[in-house]
């Protein structure tokens, strides 16, 4: 497996903040600050990517279209096609 | 739940899948969106969604606005796999399923591990022959195996 890069972060936390922190890491599952730290950079990054799609998608939603009718479309393409 | 470091699933989406996730609101957009890579499609299905975007594009939203969203979806959450990596099962996927259009999806499916197939149109992909090499997944098939993960 690759090993990626790593940048070692510094950064300053009120005492008690990090306390509480640590009492809950192993029961969210987690070894170590540094594990829970990266998987919320992760869930950050993948929630702005969401938020950035759901943004874009939502111009394109029509109302009232079922999955039947996306076969009976994607079909009629490939018969127009068939045809030419 | 400990974190994870990827997605340990991968499903195939067929072309109604992807048409679904770009102008349906509801769960396979919602399932497309929480789970960021479990997902593959080969070229020839983004190639067709594209070619007929004024069929699909019923809101009649400007082209640039509807290549961001294609783009992005591929970019970020659905992965393109290249014909170069199906094209070697194309010949045994023609065998296994009627509609050519297919052929692309059934390929892939035979070219990479996966869980299975997800389309909408379970009859197409309902002959014995495919189902003996290949999973068919339905929306709830996929949202259970998703749920389980």
């Amino acid at each position: 497996m690759l090993r990626v890069a790593e940048t070692q972060v510094l950064f300053r936390v009120e005492k008690e903040l990090l306390e509480a922190l640590d009492r809950i890491l192993s029961a969210e599952g987690f070894k170590t600050r540094n594990e829970w730290f990266r998987a919320q950079i992760r869930k950050a990054l993948d929630d702005a990517k969401r938020k950035r799609a759901a943004g874009l998608l939502k111009r394109l939603t029509a109302d009232g279209i079922e999955e039947d009718d996306i076969v009976d479309m994607v079909r009629e393409w490939r018969s127009k096609k068939g045809r030419r | 739940m400990a974190f994870e470091e990827g997605p340990s699933l991968t499903i195939i989406v067929d072309t109604n899948v992807i048409v679904a996730a770009l102008i349906q609101a509801g769960i396979v957009r919602e399932l497309v969106l929480d789970h960021p890579g479990a997902f593959l499609t080969p070229e020839a299905c983004i190639g067709e969604v594209w070619e007929n975007r004024e069929d699909w594009n019923r809101k009649k939203v400007p082209e640039a606005s509807v290549k961001e969203a294609l783009d992005f979806l591929t970019e970020e959450f659905v992965t393109v796999v290249p014909r170069s990596v199906y094209r070697g099962k194309e010949e045994e996927a023609a065998t296994l399923i009627r509609d050519p259009g297919d052929v692309p999806v059934v390929a892939l499916a035979l070219a990479v591990d996966n869980e299975g197939i997800w389309t909408f149109n379970t009859k197409d992909f309902s002959g014995p022959l495919l189902t003996s090499r290949c999973w068919i997944l339905t929306t709830s098939g996929v949202k259970s195996l998703l749920m389980d993960l």
